[in-house]
């Protein structure tokens, strides 16, 4: 290199880079690509630290993980982004999920629909949440695996949020598909109680026998719930089913409570790896 | 001075004695942790890393009772956890997963978080695959990949499982140059198949047979158990109680030797063979010798 930039101008292009044209800059930049001589002069001019922080904010920037959908929705909701992350990272949030939800939700208005009850609707859309929020508390669905355990975020309050955040867009999307089930206006909730029991009894019981038993228990005794309140409720009579009537209805409240006073009891559980499949 | 105190502390699965009233202290440094496959060494450290609690017996750390709701949280604050099987998220880069991880230790502010990440995924030499999802590195990439998030925050109890199952020799050297700077401000317990990584880094081992602790000391101590029981042959002797080939051509055996073989110093290998051959009661250390 026959010329160097004077270095007077090289410090100000260190140190104030503001005070300088954006011609000069722009040619000192290009300069500086092929002259080691008059980097050195501007290394030596820079800030260590300013250059430091600036080379962390464009790293920062570069090394950013890909955030999921539901994460960038928690974020929009004003979640914290480190709280987005490990609350959206929950396999029950995963879109695939959802379009499971959906699915199951079109699929009970059709059979709904076909049979001209809402009872196809009432008996599937309880079971819903139950699978949803068991995904959400499985200990084994934590992208971070076992590592993730033994770290402080992991036990029942991060659970808990996870619970909400999955129980939420569920119910929303099968509140939605009730909507075109008919005869569903006066029932529109009547199979959200239930969904509530289902899932918080078998989180409750999870933390006696292992996931997929305390699934199937729970299933298997809402069927035989259904069937035992009222002849025909499941098969084209679920809304005249005792379960579905104002004390079926106080009953699933008492079995919420019981089920919450139960995980509050045996949530250390939940911080471990006691709660697996 | 011990930092981490287990005591008569027994776990079981269903009809199986996993750990059966073992006791161990552990202080600042390396200790090793060898035993065969179902010995209990994976359930002990997992009682350790707070990931299990025990049916009965008490464990302290760092004065922390990870029984209590508190004390686990203490406990997790200063532990970095490298499981034997770490289930990796599968679409997750090796900077996303350990990303994931430091957020579950309490990183919060996200510059800071990922200053860190690149520090120890630097530390394990991944800088360069560090954006590669995990399920297309190779098996000792993902190794270093765990190790990596154990070393988040610089743990003062750092819990590892198998750390060198699946790295070359060329990454154990680093493991071991990277383990020995993390221990002179920490408390390591390395749970390992690698006779050699406990005689190289490990102050202190204990051996872990049939649920119980059946051997606690130095390399040195549990090498001497296998002193005047290991000479060399041309021929196997079938009255040894294990006899293999070595590199030079030569039949190294382990039992009681007949008169007039060529007795050889025994390694920790040889000790530790020794003793799961022959022991049905503990060994304190420094019984091992002739």
């Amino acid at each position: 290199m026959s010329w160097h930039v004077p270095s007077d101008t090289l410090t100000r292009f260190a140190t104030q880079p503001e005070a300088l044209d954006d011609v000069t800059a722009s040619s000192i930049e290009q300069h500086l690509m092929a002259c080691g001589d008059c980097r050195s002069i501007v290394a030596a001019a820079s800030d260590s630290l300013a250059v430091e922080a600036s080379w962390s904010a464009i790293a920062d920037v570069i090394d950013a993980p890909s955030s999921w959908p539901a994460e960038r929705a928690l974020t929009r909701l004003g979640v914290p982004e480190d709280l987005s992350r490990v609350v959206g990272a929950t396999p029950g949030l995963r879109l695939a999920w959802l379009a499971a939800v959906v699915l199951v939700g079109v699929a009970a208005v059709a059979a709904a629909r076909e049979s001209g009850t809402e009872t196809a609707f009432l008996v599937a859309a309880p079971l819903v949440p139950l699978v949803a929020v068991t995904l959400a508390f499985l200990p084994v669905a934590d992208p971070g695996g076992e590592a993730a355990v033994a770290t402080a975020l992991h036990g029942p309050g991060l659970a808990l949020r996870r619970t909400l955040a999955v129980l939420l867009p569920t119910v929303v999307l099968l509140a939605v598909a009730g909507l075109a089930v008919p005869g569903m206006a006066g029932w529109g909730v009547a199979w959200v109680l239930p969904g509530l029991g289902l899932a918080s009894a078998s989180l409750a019981v999870s933390t006696f026998v292992r996931v997929p038993v305390a699934v199937c228990l729970t299933a298997v005794a809402w069927f035989a719930a259904l069937a035992a309140s009222g002849p025909g409720a499941l098969r084209h009579a679920a809304a005249d089913a005792a379960l579905f009537q104002p004390a079926g209805q106080l009953g699933f409240v008492a079995l919420i409570a019981v089920a919450v006073l139960t995980l509050v009891a045996r949530r250390g559980r939940f911080a471990t790896m006691e709660v697996s499949w | 001075m011990s930092t981490i105190r287990v005591s008569g502390v027994t776990k079981r699965f269903g009809s199986t004695l996993a750990l059966q009233e073992v006791d161990v202290e552990l202080g600042p440094g390396i200790t090793g942790l060898l035993g065969p496959n179902g010995a209990g060494k994976t359930t002990l450290l997992r009682i350790l890393a707070t990931v299990l609690p025990p049916d009965a017996g008490t464990v302290s750390s760092f004065g922390h009772d990870p029984a209590t709701a508190s004390g686990r949280l203490a406990v997790r604050r200063q532990l970095g956890y490298l499981p034997q099987e770490p289930g990796f998220h599968r679409s997750f880069t090796a900077f996303e997963f350990v990303d994931y991880v430091a957020i579950l230790k309490e990183w919060g502010d996200r510059r800071a978080r990922h200053d860190e990440v690149r520090r120890v995924l630097a530390l394990v030499g991944l800088e360069a695959v560090m954006h590669r999802q995990i399920r297309k590195l190779s098996g000792g990439m993902r190794r270093r990949v765990g190790i990596a998030q154990a070393l988040l925050g610089d743990p003062a109890l750092l819990v590892l499982d198998e750390p060198t199952a699946g790295l070359d020799p060329e990454q154990r050297l680093r493991f071991r140059e990277v383990l020995s700077d993390v221990a002179s401000r920490a408390t390591v317990l390395l749970s390992t198949h690698q006779t050699d990584d406990v005689a190289a880094m490990c102050a202190t081992v204990s051996v872990l047979l049939g649920g119980g602790v059946r051997f606690s000391g130095s390399p040195a101590e549990l090498a001497a158990l296998a002193r005047d029981r290991v000479w060399l042959e041309a021929e196997r002797d079938p009255r040894a109680q294990l006899a293999w080939i070595t590199g030079d051509g030569m039949v190294r055996h382990i039992g009681d030797p007949p008169a007039g073989v060529l007795l050889v110093e025994p390694t920790v290998e040889d000790g530790y063979l020794t003793l799961c051959g022959a022991v049905a009661e503990p060994v304190a250390a420094g019984d091992g010798g002739a």
